[in-house]
């Protein structure tokens, strides 16, 4: 087990800088995922935590002491890779045992060790297969199994889930969780999908463009990002252009429909300037529809119902609200799709509670 | 797919039409030398008069027939071998290294199939003579190491082509060192491009006339060239005989290593050409 460090990493991948400066910290035996649009670097800094690139400026420390030096094959490294990369000639038993071959070890003692890693990941008895008789979700647990079995210091994943289909990615979802329990490997799981990042870290890692824009465990982010761009990364949100009351934010905020919401920004993040333009963002389960007039009083503004969009448990509703001066504007709602009583053409009452409105500045990113 | 569904489209039907026939184009040489071996008759004729198997028993009477034989599997073995070799080495350079200049690498271990093979037999002659080293058996291995080296690279290329290199970096995460790697996940990978880039170079060396008959003189014979001497001077079916022979065996090796590598599958795959198809990440 060890604790990672990535410091101020910088890395150009012929010519384009590909990290910006990535800075990361995971804990002995912590999990952390690595979320983040394709192309945003996040591959990459697996790659380079593996020892398949080394960066350009910065430093990878396992423990704190400096892996730069060391080649891939003396990181003790467990690497999971998106396409599994099982070796198609070699079987099951073969392919887990490869670590231990390499590592010198008896055959007996890589009988036993493959014995127990295919146990864990329920793939006993699939010794003498090869990895092309194997169905995809198997190939996962083989490749797991693989890179558990030399026992790594660190433990990284590469879109894990990303090519298993919808059932089968939510058992392993569950699987990974109590493997990554049960063996406390510090693990790094690389991935674009929210829900994969969101259910399976201690810690997420929003990434953008080479560079982490923010780190908080995964309800702390999504209910209270420090960037509306990673707000609007992390689930759908709903944006609105506001000005900061002349007296200061704690004053309250002005929205374009009239309406004046006391919203704050987010801890640890700094307050708009009073009297200046600023964004507002709300999610969608979050603002209240009603049928029937708006009170101004309690802060509500007509809205007309623009469409509906079924989701199973949850309707979306598209708001369509057009405020005196400025142009139209629409908002999404989440609705409890079961006792839905509003249609599309409906004039309709809405709400933004204050304690689920965040504060961002104009301009920030 | 049932026969009676695709018959009935026209278009198929003409399709299977053109292929059979030229199926039949091809093979129509064989079955003529094959049939004609079996002839009673003094001179070849088509159809034979009578039926004999005394042919056969006369292919001694070619010219030095049992040197050749040795001399060409010899030259074939180790043109093959080495040139296997050495192609694994060109293949992994187009692949996967970061080499500069890999299109004209490619395009010059290619080159000789696209050459005439007498002007490359000429060149090679002379080649050799202002080297001093005219008519040995090594001379003749080289001529005949340029002539094939072109099979092996093309089918390692393809092998290599298919192979996916995240192997070679789950092996290092594994522990493995770089050489250890390619021994045992590599190599592998490579083993039916391996299998029959050896067979196709071993084939066309063994098979080669228009080169070794520049390369050979007085004792340093091959097998095609006293089989053509032979024909120059003779026009009994002996020949004939021989062929037959010769054309089950290889027929029974290319089934075996077929059934065994799915060699040709493979030839096919690589029609992109020597680096022609590779995705980069």
């Amino acid at each position: 087990m060890a604790s990672v460090q990535i410091d101020d990493l910088h890395l150009a991948l012929g010519g384009n800088p590909v990290l910006n400066g990535v800075s990361l910290e995971l804990a002995d035996g912590e999990c952390v995922a690595l979320l983040g649009p394709s192309g945003c670097g996040k591959t990459t800094t697996l790659r380079a935590l593996a020892g398949f690139v080394r960066g350009d400026r910065g430093e990878v420390r396992f423990n704190g002491r400096s892996v730069d030096g060391l080649p891939a094959h003396r990181r003790n490294v467990g690497l999971v890779f998106q396409d599994y990369a099982l070796f198609p000639h070699m079987t099951v038993a073969e392919n887990v045992g490869y670590g231990l071959r390499m590592r010198g070890q008896s055959r007996l003692a890589i009988k036993a060790a493959v014995g127990e890693a295919l146990a864990r990941v329920e793939l006993s008895g699939f010794e003498g297969r090869l990895p092309a008789q194997l169905s995809g979700g198997q190939r996962q647990r083989v490749a797991l199994a693989r890179a558990i079995v030399i026992e790594p210091d660190v433990l990284l994943l590469d879109e894990p889930l990303g090519a298993l289909d919808r059932k089968l990615r939510d058992g392993m979802q569950v699987e990974l969780k109590r493997l990554q329990r049960e063996l406390g490997i510090t693990t790094l799981i690389v991935t674009h999908d929210q829900e994969e990042a969101l259910s399976l870290s201690n810690r997420v890692a929003v990434m953008f463009a080479g560079r982490i824009a923010a780190v908080d465990a995964p309800a702390a982010l999504y209910r209270r990002p420090p960037r509306a761009d990673v707000m609007a990364f992390l689930g759908r949100a709903n944006f609105l252009s506001v000005t900061i009351d002349p007296a200061g934010v704690s004053a309250g905020v002005l929205t374009p429909m009239g309406v004046r919401l006391r919203a704050q920004p987010p801890e640890a993040v700094r307050s708009p300037a009073a009297g200046s333009k600023a964004r507002l963002a709300i999610r969608p389960e979050h603002v209240q529809v009603r049928r029937a007039e708006p009170d101004a009083q309690a802060g509500e503004f007509p809205a007309s119902v623009a469409d509906l969009i079924y989701r199973g448990a949850l309707a979306e509703v598209l708001l369509q609200v057009s405020p005196a001066g400025d142009g139209p504007l629409t908002l999404s709602a989440d609705l409890p799709a079961e006792g839905l009583n509003v249609q599309r053409g409906d004039a309709v009452a809405v709400r933004l509670p204050d304690e689920h409105c965040l504060i961002f500045e104009e301009n920030g990113a | 797919m049932r026969r009676s569904e695709w018959i009935e489209n026209p278009l198929e039907r003409l399709i299977a039409i053109a292929g059979w026939a030229a199926m039949l184009f091809l093979l129509f040489p064989v079955v003529f030398t094959t049939v004609v071996s079996f002839g009673a008759g003094e001179l070849i004729e088509f159809p034979p008069s009578g039926w004999s198997l005394r042919w056969y028993a006369h292919i001694g009477e070619i010219h030095r027939v049992g040197a050749a034989v040795l001399y060409s599997l010899l030259i074939a073995s180790c043109a093959g071998v080495i040139a296997t070799l050495l192609a694994v080495g060109v293949a992994l350079c187009l692949v996967r290294l970061p080499v500069p200049g890999k299109a004209l690498i490619g395009a010059l271990v290619t080159s000789p199939v696209a050459v005439p093979i007498v002007a490359l037999g000429i060149a090679l002659i002379q080649f050799f003579i202002w080297l001093g080293i005219s008519f040995t058996w090594y001379s003749l291995l080289i001529g005949h190491l340029v002539l094939v080296i072109a099979y092996p690279v093309r089918t390692l290329v393809a092998s290599l082509s298919l192979s996916n290199p995240a192997l070679e970096e789950a092996a290092a995460s594994l522990g493995a060192k770089p050489l250890v790697a390619f021994f045992t996940i590599t190599l592998p990978q490579m083993k039916p491009g391996l299998i029959s880039g050896f067979l196709f170079a071993f084939l066309i060396s063994f098979d080669n006339y228009p080169i070794s008959i520049f390369l050979v003189r007085g004792a340093l014979t091959v097998l095609p060239i006293e089989v053509f001497n032979y024909i120059s001077q003779n026009f009994d079916p002996t020949p004939a005989a021989f062929s037959t022979i010769y054309t089950l065996l290889l027929a029974l090796v290319i089934v075996w290593a077929e059934r065994r590598w799915s060699i040709i599958s493979l030839s096919v795959a690589s029609e992109g050409g020597p680096g022609g198809k590779r995705s980069d990440r």
